[in-house]
């Protein structure tokens, strides 16, 4: 214990990185070797040399193909996503597909997981660190966005590992955010993280009690931050001067330099300056040849017309969230603000009068998720006592049982570490393997769900169906990873996956389906109950007719032709797909009524058969199991496909 | 020594054995935070040192640069009119600044150094420096401000 490594806290941005430690006791950001506090998340990767942060950003323009800026964008993602085609347009890199279908960025014919690439940033971060704290760094605790599945957690997990560092955690940037500010030992609140950083916005809605944060609702625009709001002001000067002058400086690359680099420092300037005056003397020459100087006045009002659309802009997921969250503006406790471009005096007033009161604001907004991340790693290494932070998986999990309907075993918002097991049975006679399709989602049925993986579980011995024991256990580590166990009870078989970066459907079907659960909630329900009539129809013409002939004999032709000819019937009406569950439920009645007769002669049997065999306290098998059928059927009738 | 042991009550071994633990426990959590306080402070010191150096050595830093924007527009201001008034002007202004340990970066046909420059164009496929867009400057030998260049 004594002298044991330190653990940092290691904020992997989009765009820039931040690095934090414990240091007797509170919060340290330790600044790069270049004496910055953050630094850019680009890697540039040139023969043998790998440049990361300020000195890769410098020679991007120049190694353009070599040098790879927003891999977070790709992290533990499949090529075919929506996010990464849209992220794609705008990187100069080649982007390609990896194993399984993952989008990989090939450089100089050389293919690098984003793992790899990041592993890079973080290397750059655990040297900084050693650096700072003149000793060997082997843990870290590395923030996520909060909307970040299984296998983006997974692919961060595995960058931390490439790079050398043991990853204590994986913890959520707005769950860092509100640590940074104590937010945790306020008891029971609600916190929304307003997160508008240089290139993508995240709203995430939070609920905290007894230190345990849960993920209420996530939202946000991955394409806005402050170089949308550079843009704005460069587009301003470049009209004005084209107003006065009649030249146009966006077509002259140099002069757009120049007033890129201008109205940035305008920009910052006007956080606390009511105006600043831009002054770029000779940016051009007239068409004689005369000097033309800009100069212009930029008023804080006038900056404020100019992004207000890019402020409404990020509202709209904030309204989302909250609606998601189901919660009013008004009951959220606690307002936290998070990235470069909440400084902005405008951006602070919005918020706060969209939710009635102050934000957070003390903590330096770009490093505030690292301080968080240093505090949670402080509670790991026991510089900090007294906090226990666990977080919640953000989706449900589950698995595709009979009629492709979706079983959950651990409920969104469950808090992690976390095991569930079930049992579950066969679909058919002899059946000697079961497929377990690992799902993640809201949706009532399996498909409109987020398959995370898939494997087989063989050599069961063949039985009939429903008499299998196959035992499935989800198991959730404090990282946020799920490892996945399947046990035949019988044979002691057992098959396990832990969630690698497997993906079955594109993000755009992902976020449509979080988006369209709460739509699709009353449809999603009739077709969960149509499948479980029509699992419960097969399974009482399959008990009916094994009855039937064994205690055929017991009753009546009659009777016994009216039972089969109702289990045929229920058998061609659960064989088609359109049957709906009124229908299947009538039919499944009528077949059981029917069957009532032979049920009654079956018991008569037995009585009779019981007396002859006085003193027998077994009761009889089959008769116990035909009673068995129904209950078992609504208990534990999830049958693996 | 059987009999002994058995006259003691059981519980109040249990009772002694446990505050023995917890004591243990309390000490060797005291010892670690005092170790790990004591490493904090000796790196404070390492560090307040190295900063102190640095310091010294860059104190004139933010003064420094407040000036090098203008000084970039006198520079330009001079390349344009030529007139020798305003050459004079130039030229003492850095003579000043040179004894004071500013240095402009020369580095027009150069290969381009990311750890001096930073390229915000290219006009051809090579890495050779041909345009400086924004002068970059040394404070005694440190890099205080990236030159922004066009590379052929």
């Amino acid at each position: 214990m004594t002298n044991q490594s330190k653990i940092i806290g290691i904020d992997l941005g989009t765009t820039n990185s931040a690095v934090a430690v414990m240091e007797a006791g509170s919060p340290k950001v330790i600044p790069t070797a270049e004496g910055r506090n953050t630094f850019p998340s680009i890697v540039a990767l040139k023969n043998n040399e790998t440049m990361v942060g300020d000195v890769a950003k410098r020679q991007m323009v120049l190694n353009s193909k070599t040098t790879v800026n927003s891999v977070k964008r790709f992290m533990g993602r499949k090529l075919k996503d929506k996010a990464v085609q849209e992220a794609i347009k705008h990187v100069s890199y080649e982007v390609a597909e990896g194993k399984e279908g993952m989008a990989v960025v090939t450089i100089n014919g050389k293919k690098y997981t984003p793992q790899e690439i990041s592993a890079k940033i973080l290397s750059k971060a655990k040297a900084d660190a050693e650096a700072y704290l003149g000793q060997p760094v082997t843990r870290a605790v590395i923030t996520v966005p909060a909307y970040f599945d299984d296998s983006q957690r997974q692919a961060t997990k595995q960058a931390g590992e490439i790079a050398g560092l043991t990853v204590e955690r994986i913890v959520n940037e707005p769950t860092a955010a509100a640590l940074a500010y104590g937010l945790d030992k306020k008891g029971s609140s609600t916190i929304a993280v307003y997160d508008l950083g240089g290139g993508t916005f995240d709203i995430s809605v939070l609920e905290i009690g007894d230190g345990v944060f849960e993920v209420k609702a996530t939202n946000g625009d991955t394409f806005l931050g402050g170089d949308d709001f550079d843009s704005k002001i460069i587009e301003w000067i470049v009209a004005e001067f084209k107003k006065e002058s009649g030249k146009d400086l966006a077509k002259d690359p140099q002069a757009l330099q120049r007033i890129k680099d201008a109205a940035e420092k305008a920009k910052i300037e006007l956080s606390s300056a009511q105006s600043t005056d831009i002054n770029q003397p000779f940016i051009t020459q007239g068409d004689d040849g005369q000097p033309l100087h800009l100069t212009m006045t930029l008023t804080r009002a006038k900056l404020e017309e100019l992004v207000d659309d890019l402020i409404k802009r990020s509202f709209e997921p904030v309204a989302k969230a909250l609606k998601d969250a189901k919660f009013d503006a008004s009951k959220i406790d606690d307002v936290v603000l998070v990235g470069g471009m909440t400084r902005m005096p405008k951006i602070q007033e919005e918020v706060k009068k969209y939710f009635g009161k102050e934000p957070h604001k003390g903590v330096n907004p770009d490093e505030v998720v690292a301080v968080g991340a240093a505090i949670q790693a402080g509670v790991i290494g026991g510089d900090v006592k007294d906090v226990v932070l666990l977080d919640v998986t953000p989706l449900t999990l589950g698995i595709e049982t009979l009629g492709s309907v979706r079983t959950a075993l651990i409920d969104r918002n469950t808090t992690i570490p976390t095991t569930k097991s079930q049992v579950f049975s066969t679909a058919a006679d002899n059946q000697t393997q079961v497929e377990i399709n690992v799902l993640q989602g809201e949706r009532a049925m399996a498909a409109d769900n987020k398959s995370l993986g898939r494997f087989v579980l063989d050599g069961i011995p063949p039985a009939p169906r429903g008499m299998p024991q196959v035992e499935v256990t989800f198991d959730i580590d404090s990282n946020g990873i799920l490892h996945v166990k399947a046990k035949d009870k019988t044979s002691g078989k057992e098959q396990k996956i832990s969630i690698q970066n497997s993906t079955n459907l594109t993000d755009e079907e992902v976020e449509k389906m979080k988006n369209d659960a709460e739509k699709h909630a009353e449809e999603d329900k009739l077709k969960k109950e149509t499948v479980e009539a029509r699992n419960q129809a097969s399974s009482v013409a399959f008990e009916i007719e094994k009855q039937l002939k064994e205690y055929g004999d017991k009753v009546d032709e009659a009777t016994k032709n009216e039972i089969s000819e109702n289990v045929t019937k229920l058998k061609e009406l659960a064989a088609k797909d359109d049957a709906s569950k009124e229908a299947l439920e009538t039919a499944t009645q009528a077949t059981l009524t029917s069957a009532q007769k032979m049920g009654e002669a079956m018991q008569k049997a037995q009585a009779e058969k019981a007396t002859q065999e006085a003193g027998s306290e077994k009761p009889v098998e089959e008769a116990d199991a035909t009673k068995g059928t129904e209950t078992k059927e609504a208990e534990e009738g999830e049958v693996v496909n | 020594m059987k009999q002994k042991t058995d006259s003691i009550p059981s519980e109040s071994i249990t009772t002694e054995v446990s505050e023995l633990e917890n004591l243990e426990l309390q000490l060797s959590e005291a010892r670690d935070s005092e170790l790990r306080t004591k490493a904090d402070y000796q790196n404070l010191v390492r560090r307040t040192q190295e900063q102190q150096a640095r310091m010294v050595k860059l104190a004139s830093l933010s003064f420094v640069e407040s000036l090098l924007e203008p000084l970039d527009h006198l520079r330009l201001a001079a390349e344009h009119i030529s007139d020798p008034g305003l050459e004079m002007v130039v030229k003492q202004l850095w003579q000043v600044l040179q004894e004071n340990g500013v240095q402009p970066l020369d580095i027009v046909g150069q290969k381009f150094d990311e750890k001096l420059m930073e390229v915000v164009d290219k006009e051809g496929e090579g890495d050779t420096v041909k345009k400086i867009i924004s002068q970059g400057y040394t404070l005694n030998g440190e890099v205080i401000r990236h030159a922004k260049v066009v590379v052929v």
